[in-house]
């Protein structure tokens, strides 16, 4: 019965390192909305929880890999559902440094982007949201992971169709090269966010073939 | 002397224990979910406790099949046994101990003139070739209910993994119980009608047989084959043959340990009897083959077309190859051990039809008048009454009442071997008595014992067959056994 408890409290952690990145994703978009209104005050309070849900969801992977190792839990498994939960770790560590990157260099958007970075964020958020059901399923029902991971798929296309579009838009305008460049660093770096999310699916898909019975 | 004999079938029991071990624990094993230590205590426990309380049924078809009843001769058919074995695996053919020592029982028949029964021989062949067959069936119909299950309850990995272990732990103690059950026959089934052991009597309640104390000593072996040299085989059958999964491994195991069950457990036999659906025969089969079966199954449940024909190929050339080298060996070594160094190998058996006999055989129902050919000669070997029954029409239960009853077992009761060798907690007073009201009584036949204590006494009588009368008649079985063994004349002269 202690054993079956020990069990118990992994799988909440496992749910609550998935809470974090999730939630993580959602600020984000909040994050990039509220800079582009000019609520800097807001934002920086937004920046503040990704920081510490970073830092959380960084303990409780730690938690999660030192519980797994020293009661020698699904031996069969342990490598890919570690290789998972550290790909998810990517996700939330690429959207803090992302979000602190907007803080810190605050970088000068024109207002015709605006509209396309807005929405460039909203689905980098869809696609955190969906690999986090993919990996929820993965540990509960390996016959939905596809399902999820499909629709990462679709956000990450449409955030790197939405970043390409952004960048033509950027470099045709006249504005100064320093700025264009610098508004592609930004945008290089918010996109990565989906691109992690893929990684993440990528391995999904995999492990799903190995679990089946 | 008579417990270096036993050697031979210790050696089969820790080649057992350290090859088939790997059949139900290998998976478990290999892919890290119980430790090698946890589960060679679980196996060696469990494999003790089902040779102990189970073994019996499959030991009696072996018995059947041929009754060694000298301890150098039972030495020499376990012996090969295990060398055949030893070829077999040096050749690579997937074969068990069970085919090893099947051929070798035969080849001490035919050495003995020892009549083989072929009803038994075809139903222990039989059990040979359904045994993959069933397990892959098994396989078939498990693999299914647990995907249902899987599919329909949403299990957190953690969580299955935990259960997975525990039914890992679970199926495979009973796995091992089943092992026990099935193959001690294959270990110490030549050595019962020659044991050295005697029954011990703690208490009129709880008494350990011969038998019993003979597959404890071979369970120990098998126990210390799993200690000693059993985990590289867990890891070959973990990895080797067939990248099993902890959950695969679960379904293999299950499948291919109720298949043994099933071949080894008497209640079963009983309840199928009781459904009227053909009963499964009681013989030791090979766990390897059941394996293999059940991989086979798992390859068609999950649809995989390329199926290794070669390996089905080579087990059934262990069907053949592996019983006919047994025998040879075996024959070849019983003439050496007869005349070379001078060993009893078999105590013939002697059938007589006398006036005693064949008013016996009357009383059982067999027409007499078909047997006036017998009428009052006497063979002196079962081959030799085989023979001359096959003259006759008579179907194979009478042709065995006619060789049981006919069969010379002479018995003497004598005042001083009750008194010291029967236990007064497990026999009655009366039944003491009885037998002192026999003293200096002369029986040919086992028969006769029974009925003059029974024309004595009730407490002497089996009760009609029904469930109730079950545990009266086993115990009663169990008491006509120690008188068989204890008053038994070792030499004798035929009037």
């Amino acid at each position: 019965m202690a054993f079956l408890k020990k069990v118990q409290v992994l799988e909440l952690k496992i749910d609550e390192f998935l809470n974090l990145v999730s939630e993580s994703g959602i600020l984000f978009s909040q994050v990039v909305s509220l800079y582009l209104s000019n609520q800097i005050s807001l934002m920086e309070e937004k920046c503040e929880r990704i920081r510490t849900h970073e830092r959380t969801a960084d303990e409780y992977r730690k938690n999660i890999e030192e519980h797994l190792y020293r009661h020698t839990l699904i031996p069969e498994n342990r490598g890919d559902v570690l290789a998972i939960l550290e790909n998810t770790d990517d996700v939330i560590n690429q959207i803090k440094s992302s979000a602190l990157d907007l803080l810190t260099e605050k970088p000068e958007i024109p207002e015709f982007i605006n509209q396309y970075v807005t929405m460039l964020a909203q689905s980098n958020a869809h696609a955190v949201e969906e690999v986090i059901k993919a990996v929820r399923a993965f540990f509960h029902n390996i016959h939905s992971v596809n399902d999820y991971a499909h629709k990462v798929f679709f956000y990450e296309k449409e955030v790197d169709e939405l970043g390409e579009k952004i960048r033509k838009e950027i470099f045709a305008s006249k504005i100064e090269l320093a700025r264009k460049l610098h508004l592609k660093q930004i945008l290089l770096e918010m996109e990565l966010v989906s691109d992690y999310c893929q990684n993440v699916c990528d391995r999904l898909i995999i492990y799903t073939i190995k679990r089946q019975l | 002397m008579a417990f270096i004999l036993l050697i031979s079938g210790l050696f089969l029991g820790w080649s057992l224990g350290a090859n088939d071990a790997g059949n139900i624990f290998g998976a478990a094993v290999e892919t890290r979910m119980i430790k090698f230590k946890t589960a060679a205590w679980i196996a060696s426990i469990f494999v003790i406790l089902g040779a102990v309380i189970q073994g019996g049924g499959t030991s009696l078809t072996l018995s059947r099949l041929g009754s060694v009843n000298a301890l150098a001769g039972s030495f020499t058919v376990a012996l090969a046994a295990g060398l055949s074995l030893i070829l077999m695996v040096r050749l690579r053919i997937p074969v068990s101990s069970s085919q090893a020592v099947v051929g070798s029982i035969i080849g001490w028949n035919i050495f003995t003139g020892a009549f083989t029964d072929i009803s038994v021989l075809l139903s222990i062949v039989s059990a040979w070739i359904i045994t993959p067959v069933l397990s892959a069936l098994f396989t078939l119909l498990i693999y299914h209910i647990f995907n249902y299950c899987l599919n329909r309850y949403s299990i957190h990995i953690i969580r299955l993994d935990f259960y997975t272990r525990i039914g890992l732990i679970v199926i495979g103690a009973f796995g091992a119980y089943s092992l026990g059950a099935n193959n001690i026959a294959n270990v110490m089934g030549m050595f019962i009608d020659s044991s050295p052991f005697t029954d011990i009597y703690i208490n009129r309640y709880f008494q350990i047989s011969g038998i019993s104390q003979l597959f404890f000593i071979g369970a120990l072996a098998i126990a210390v084959g799993i200690f000693t040299y059993s985990q590289k085989n867990m890891r070959t059958v973990g990895h080797d043959l067939f990248k099993l999964s902890p959950l695969t491994g679960l379904i293999v195991v299950l499948s291919s340990s109720m298949v043994l069950f099933m071949f080894s457990s008497r209640s079963f036999a009983n309840l199928m009897h009781l459904l009227h659906l053909p009963a499964l025969p009681l013989v030791p089969v090979s766990s390897s083959q059941a394996v293999i079966g059940s991989i086979v199954g798992l390859s068609l449940s999950k649809g995989i077309q390329n199926m290794q024909y070669k390996i089905l190929g080579r087990i059934s050339i262990g069907w053949i190859v592996n019983p006919v080298f047994a025998g040879v060996v075996c024959f070849i070594s019983l003439f050496v051990v007869q005349n070379v160094f001078d060993q009893v190998v078999f105590k013939p058996s002697i059938y007589r039809f006398d006036k005693a006999v064949m008013i016996k055989l009357d009383k059982e129902g067999i027409d007499i008048n078909k047997l006036s050919i017998l009428n009052g000669q006497t063979y002196y070997s079962s081959n030799e009454l085989r023979k001359n029954l096959s003259l006759i029409k008579l179907d194979n239960s009478e042709k065995q009442k006619i060789a049981d009853i006919s069969f010379i077992y002479p018995i003497r009761i004598e005042h001083d071997k009750i008194i010291n060798r029967l236990n007064s907690d497990y026999f009655n007073s009366e039944q003491l008595h009885n037998l002192h009201m026999l003293h200096n009584h002369l029986f040919y036949h086992k028969w006769q014992l029974n009925e003059s204590l029974e024309e004595i006494s009730e407490t002497w009588a089996f009760k009609d067959k029904r469930i109730r009368n079950e545990y009266h008649n086993r115990e009663l079985q169990k008491k006509y056994s120690i008188l068989y063994k204890n008053f038994q004349l070792k030499t004798y002269h035929i009037e």
